[in-house]
């Protein structure tokens, strides 16, 4: 993580109240949140279903209104197109156009970034070996995966050289390798300065790759800091080592509870199902 | 068996409530009632015959906007649903196909009958309303211009405090006030003096309206059919080529003489909607029998039988 | 700004060939226009087929083009709203009017190829006929000179009778023969129509002068047809024998018989090598008939005779006319994608075309707006407006406004007949289909949907 000094994503006492026909609120989204994301971090918004993670995330992007407080995102407010050159987006679903294949739409997309020649052109190629489509770049979305889609989502989010990344569960229908690829890629991203903004119920993954995280529910922020702060628990230690001997690990018991009045828990260190996963299938898959 | 009942009458009164929900469904009949009522005091004064024209022009109407409800409330309430992908929670329970295909067509015709009862009755208030001697009908006029806000009015309030959706309350308030001008202008002459009920009104009507009735429940049938396939825009057009092939059939009709045995077969094929037009059969004080409506039911329930069966084949086959 | 907005326009037309549709409506186009004449035959002459071609063709290629622009527009942002396509596009630098234009340029294009398309059809077709029909050449040449070229339409030299219908009309007032509801400019119109009607009736035995003032015309090229129509005061519908004498020199004068039924419209070919150096046309109707009892009134003041002089070649005419209905289809696209930013697809296109039907029902609206009354008391009594007249005569007066442009600049029933389509009316196409009706449309479109929120 580098220095965080620039202020990218700055939101005072923001609300978001949806209206019913008669103009009466029908449902407060957001509720007065105060928000500070600085250049070079992954923020993560975290948040039960409703709880206003999506709503904040349309906000920034210009897609909402706020109803109160300010709200601005790289200095300017979020409606100024200008800004949105130096911002890329990959909601949640990707929202592809059936009809055109992975690179039309790249090619559509950097046009509207206003990039045209070789530039387009290198960059597009590039973007497309890095989500590991370029099998798959000419066959038409409809008939993509899931998963497919959502690399194309990812490439077009890239495409500006963005200053800031807003994601909205990233790693949605992602295989854990593919998975894996992209959070090893927002962790480059943010090594290289760029500030990202993630979203997604995925807690391991959150805790993977985020320095921050804001927790929030029913339109407020309960809990925020880094995510060390959080996940430390100042009052117990976690002792690893290789196997000892029985008689030695019993004897290394004894004296803690000697020492501290505290039988102390042992077991096996245990690996993460994803490890395990990426561990298998890249030793069965042959190389290219 | 009281299982699949059960089943069946599920999904037909969940893709009813959707389709009456739907704003695009109100917006149809709504404006199908209006140029009912309205046009004929329009432009009758042009023609002459104002009655003739105000029956006339009801019926079109009920064709029209008939034909545009069925084929927007097919592929809504099928075509879309495997579109957006809802019907692969329906399918992972255990309906079978057959009853999730007939269970929207049941649906669609629920919802032709209610627009049929409207248009029904927007038809008597038609005649009822077009001048005689080149006189309005005021208090008809008054009542007709009032209905809608007599109807909307406590829809709205509805929507206020209770936040109950509009769409169909209002539907359902305005179908109960067309039928109570309905009975209020059976009661009382273009004076405002009272009269023996229904003296005033052309009843025949009713039968006309019932007959168009049957000819939309078979586009129904085609309808529903084709959005098993196809989006709504094909659907439609299909639907208005049918219709256009319908009214010129006549013409048509010679054409396909000279084509054997292919003419033969298309004049087979192609839906004869000449035989649910009953304008002319009221003109000149004629009646729409029973034995009519009986004979266009029964050739309307065998071809509807027929293309349910064709769309059924296609549906059952369709993968998601 | 132009290649984002040209990006948009070309996802838009890529949209339309992808899905086959660019394809099926071309297909819908080609059966549709070969296929309309096989099945309406007309009167069964070659006049009649060319009129089918020029007319139903033109009209049903119209139809189709204006329903899909409408279904296509009316879906332009709707549909990307609902399924969410557009927070992709959105959320990249580009400005939403850029993206507003770019649909609308885009929905153009497909327009534009097919109305190439159709007049392409047309052309060939109406050509065809003629070339394949089994007629007598000159019938051929005769149809042709009829449709395949425009005309230009001249009205006969009438006095000025404005001074007499006003002392005429200042009479009446003031010997109280006038009814009192009509205003001045009521009566003196009346007693105008009525001054043109005389102008133009031919008593049993009688004649009828009309001269035209022709614009210099080279010789011996394309005829000229004056076209008329006269009306019988007798109920019966007996044929008028007659003649018509060309020319001012009693001495050479080319005379012409005809056979005339009242009521039904007819056509006289003049080789140009007729007209007096001073491109003068005169031509004078001469009633055989003079045992007749029946008056013939020539005119009304909605069809006087009229003689069409060649303007110039079909395509060109073609071409323009094609343009102002690219002009109709401009703005039905900014209608449709201003109503899809507000509605759902459904709804969206059906309120199009319920302002477009309002838009279609100027004729009415117009008679409404013209005569003042709503609804038109029978004839004799006093034309006493009721509260629903002046509640909706104000309505229809402005609205009139609205849509009279719009209906006056129908290029359809001039093709069918032949007749020129001015520059000046694609111009006014132009002016007010684009420039004014399409662009407020359009400012209307991109306001609302800049302060759409897309939630």
């Amino acid at each position: 993580m580098g220095e965080h000094n620039e202020l990218i994503i700055e939101a005072r006492k923001l609300s978001k109240v949806f209206l019913d026909f008669w103009n009466r609120p029908k449902v407060k989204a957001v509720n007065g949140i105060d928000l500070e994301i600085r250049q070079g971090e992954i923020f993560g918004l975290l948040g039960p279903n409703g709880s206003g993670k999506s709503t904040t995330i349309k906000m920034i992007l210009g897609l909402l209104y706020p109803t109160s407080g300010e709200l601005t995102v790289l200095g300017k407010s979020p409606r100024d197109v200008a800004a949105k050159a130096k911002i890329g987006f990959m909601p949640e679903e990707s929202y592809l156009y059936k009809y055109l294949t992975a690179e039309e739409h790249l090619n559509f997309y950097a046009n509207l970034y206003g990039l045209s020649g070789n530039t387009k052109t290198t960059i597009v190629e590039t973007l497309i070996n890095q989500v590991g489509l370029n099998a798959a770049k000419h066959r038409p979305i409809g008939e993509f995966s899931k998963g497919m889609a959502r690399r194309v989502g990812l490439a077009q989010c890239l495409l500006n050289d963005p200053d800031l990344i807003l994601l909205d569960e990233p790693t949605s229908g992602l295989d854990p390798i593919a998975c894996r690829e992209v959070k090893d890629l927002l962790l480059s991203l943010a090594k290289q300065g760029k500030t990202i903004l993630v979203c997604s119920h995925h807690l391991a993954d959150m805790q993977d790759i985020c320095d921050r995280v804001a927790i929030l529910l029913n339109g407020t922020i309960c809990a925020q800091g880094s995510v060390k702060e959080l996940l430390i628990n100042p009052d117990t230690l976690r002792l690893s080592l290789q196997s000892p001997p029985r008689e030695t690990l019993s004897a290394i018991l004894n004296y803690i509870e000697q020492e501290t009045g505290q039988r102390p828990n042992v077991d096996h260190a245990g690996r993460t199902l994803e490890s395990v996963y990426i561990e298998t299938v890249t030793r069965r898959t042959p190389n290219p | 068996m009281i299982k699949c009942l059960k089943q069946f009458i599920a999904l037909t009164g969940l893709a009813l409530t959707d389709l009456f929900r739907q704003p695009a469904t109100f917006l149809i009949i709504l404006t199908s009632m209006a140029c009912t009522i309205l046009v004929p005091l329009a432009i009758s004064h042009q023609l002459g015959q104002p009655s003739r024209i105000a029956v006339d022009s009801a019926l079109a109407f009920e064709f029209v906007f008939g034909l545009v409800l069925t084929g927007f409330t097919a592929c809504s309430t099928l075509h879309n649903e495997c579109q957006s992908g809802t019907i692969l929670i329906v399918f992972s329970k255990p309906v079978s196909r057959l009853m999730f295909f007939l269970a929207k067509f049941t649906a669609i015709t629920l919802l032709l009958a209610f627009f049929v009862y409207c248009s029904s009755a927007a038809s008597l208030l038609a005649e009822r309303l077009a001048p005689r001697n080149f006189e309005f009908d005021i208090l008809g006029v008054y009542l007709i211009l009032a209905s809608p806000f007599i109807a909307f009015i406590p829809a709205g309030l509805m929507n206020f405090r209770t936040q109950r959706s509009f769409v169909p309350s209002a539907l359902f308030l305005y179908a109960l006030t067309l039928a109570a001008l309905v009975v209020i202008l059976s009661t009382f002459d273009r004076e405002g003096h009272h009269v023996a009920f229904g003296s005033m009104i052309e009843w025949r009507i009713i039968s006309a309206c019932l007959l168009e009735g049957i000819a939309l429940v078979l586009l129904a049938a085609i309808a529903i059919s084709l959005a098993s396939r196809l989006a709504a825009p094909a659907t439609v057009m299909i639907l208005l080529f049918l219709l256009f092939t319908g009214l010129v059939s006549d013409h048509l009709a010679n054409l396909l003489a000279t084509l054997p045995p292919a003419g033969f077969v298309l004049q087979m094929i192609l839906p004869d909607i000449q035989h649910f037009w009953p304008a002319d059969q009221l003109a000149d004080g004629g009646i729409i029998s029973g034995t009519v409506i009986g004979h266009a039911a029964i050739y309307a329930v065998l071809y509807s039988g027929g293309v349910l069966g064709l769309g059924y084949a296609a549906f059952k086959n369709r993968q998601f | 700004m132009m290649i984002r907005t040209l990006a948009i326009a070309w996802l838009t037309l890529r949209g339309t060939i992808r899905s086959k549709l660019l394809l099926s409506l071309a297909s819908l186009l080609v059966v549709g226009l070969v296929g309309l004449p096989l099945l309406i035959s007309g009167d069964n002459t070659l006049a009649g087929q060319i009129q089918v071609i020029l007319n139903y063709t033109m009209t049903f290629a119209t139809a189709i083009l204006s329903i899909t622009t409408l279904g296509i527009a009316c879906g332009g942002f709707s549909s990307e709203i609902q399924d969410r396509r557009l927070y992709m596009v959105i959320t990249k630098p580009l400005h939403r009017y850029e993206l507003w234009l770019g649909k609308w340029l885009g929905l153009m294009a497909l327009n534009l190829a097919l109305l190439v398309l159709t007049g392409l059809i047309m052309s060939a077709m109406a050509n065809h006929s003629i070339r394949s029909a089994s007629d007598s050449p000159a019938m051929k040449r005769h149809v042709s000179e009829q449709f395949l070229i425009s005309h230009r339409s001249l009205a006969p030299l009438t006095p000025d009778w404005s001074q007499s219908a006003g002392e005429t009309t200042q009479r009446l007032i003031q010997s109280g023969r006038a009814p009192k509801a009509m205003t001045f400019a009521n009566i003196q119109q009346r007693v105008s129509d009525d001054l043109l009607m005389r102008h133009f009736t031919v008593p049993p035995g009688g004649s009828l002068e009309l001269s035209f003032a022709c614009p210099p015309h080279k010789r011996n090229s394309h005829e000229l047809i004056l076209n008329y129509k006269f009306d019988s005061t007798r109920p019966e519908r007996t044929p008028v024998a007659a003649r018509w004498a060309i020319g001012t020199d009693p001495a050479h004068l080319t005379y012409i018989g005809v056979t005339n039924y009242p009521g039904i419209p007819a056509s006289l070919a003049i080789e140009t090598d007729l007209l007096a150096a001073t491109n003068l046309l005169t031509v004078t109707y001469q009633r055989l008939d003079a045992g007749s009892q029946a008056t013939l009134l020539m005119a009304d003041k909605t069809q006087t005779p009229e003689l069409l002089v060649p303007s110039g070649g079909f395509g060109m005419n073609l071409i323009r006319g094609l343009f102002i209905i690219l002009c109709r289809l401009v703005f039905l696209a900014a209608l449709g994608l201003t109503v899809g930013c507000l509605f759902s697809t459904p709804v969206a296109l059906f309120t199009a075309c319920f302002i477009v039907v309002l838009l279609a029902s100027s004729g009415y609206v117009e008679s409404v707006a013209t005569s003042g009354v709503f609804y038109i008391p029978h004839e004799g009594a006093a034309p006493v407006q009721t509260w629903l007249d002046r509640a909706i005569l104000h309505l229809f007066q402005g609205f009139s406004m609205v849509t009279h442009p719009i209906s006056r600049l129908d290029p359809v029933p001039l093709l069918a007949a032949g007749r020129e389509i001015s520059g000046l009316m694609a111009l006014q196409a132009l002016g007010w289909l684009v420039g004014l009706y399409s662009a407020v449309t359009a400012l209307a479109g991109i306001a609302l949907f800049n302060r759409r929120e897309l939630g």
